[in-house]
């Protein structure tokens, strides 16, 4: 059963990381934030916290941060994406196993506290809090994406076969937590 | 309790896609996105407004003080609620009269008078290069 979550967990890295590249095919969506993407990798960080347990989806989400700075070369990304993802996953896992919201308003949520550490994290590095005067376009901008990528997660595990989610994993997963 | 926590993916799986949680919440993210546009300040001050003759500065003011320069027997600029834009110019074609700025790097020119306005400001981040 351990076989079959590693394994699991090994595509969602790589399909996360594979939208990431197509993401990058984007122009960015406000030219003042080249680093601001339309954050198609929050679907599988989701996902992965449904299907495959927090862990593994921990690490799923601090290995999308740091390899591609690794594969193309510049350290400094992993400073501008590393914190932003743990804290944008933090919230997820908090409201997902609240269970009060829908997944798309978790996606938004999240998207949203993402786009405000990443300013923030900027701001600290270059010492210039003016960036702050585009924080409501970074709120509306973060509300957009992370709602369509949440609509995309709400309709995905709709639709994935029962087989792919069956208890076999999940059960795996409780007698490792408890 | 167990038996619950198993079924987090069915918990999902099953939930319908709008409740009156979601809605409460995203109501408050649009306050947020409404309350920040009015709270923070469009133009973080600083911004000045630098006016050429012959390529010599003659004035250098605020952008953000509404007030009127009159160039004599040339043209008078106005500085109006952070737009500039230039009247009664004595020029033939009138071409500078034609468009306001109000954005750092806009620039109104009257050739035959050889005056430049131009906004410039102290704005330390354009970009954040990759």
């Amino acid at each position: 059963m351990k076989t079959k979550k590693v394994a699991l967990s090994a595509m969602f890295l790589s399909l996360a990381l594979i939208l990431g590249v197509i993401e990058n095919y984007f122009p960015p969506i406000l030219p003042m934030f080249p680093y601001l993407r339309l954050g198609l990798g929050n679907i599988v960080i989701l996902l992965s916290i449904l299907l495959v347990g927090k862990w593994p989806a921990l690490l799923i989400v601090s290995l999308k941060a740091v390899l591609p700075a690794v594969f193309v070369g510049r350290p400094t990304m992993i400073m501008y994406a590393l914190p932003a993802s743990l804290v944008s996953y933090c919230l997820s896992l908090i409201l997902v196993n609240l269970r009060v919201t829908s997944l798309v308003t978790i996606s938004g949520v999240s998207a949203i506290l993402h786009n405000i550490t990443q300013i923030l994290v900027a701001s600290i590095l270059v010492k210039d809090f003016s960036l702050f005067k585009y924080l409501s376009y970074l709120i509306l901008l973060g509300a957009i994406t992370g709602y369509i990528s949440g609509l995309i997660v709400h309709f995905s595990l709709k639709y994935i076969p029962r087989q792919l989610t069956s208890n076999v994993i999940t059960d795996d997963l409780d007698a490792k937590e408890g | 309790m167990k038996k619950e926590k198993s079924t987090l993916i069915e918990h999902y799986r099953n939930r319908k896609l709008v409740k009156a949680s979601d809605i409460i919440i995203l109501s408050i993210i649009l306050i947020l996105i409404i309350s920040f546009i009015f709270i923070l300040p469009r133009h973080k001050g600083g911004s000045k407004v630098e006016v050429y003759e012959n390529g010599k500065l003659i004035h250098s003011v605020s952008l953000h003080k509404d007030q009127v320069i009159k160039i004599e027997g040339k043209l008078d600029i106005h500085i109006e609620k952070g737009f500039v834009y230039i009247k009664n110019s004595t020029c033939p074609d009138k071409l500078c009269q034609k468009h306001k700025i109000n954005k750092v790097g806009g620039q109104l020119i009257c050739l035959p008078n050889k005056i430049i306005v131009k906004i410039v400001g102290n704005a330390k981040v354009d970009v954040i290069s990759r």
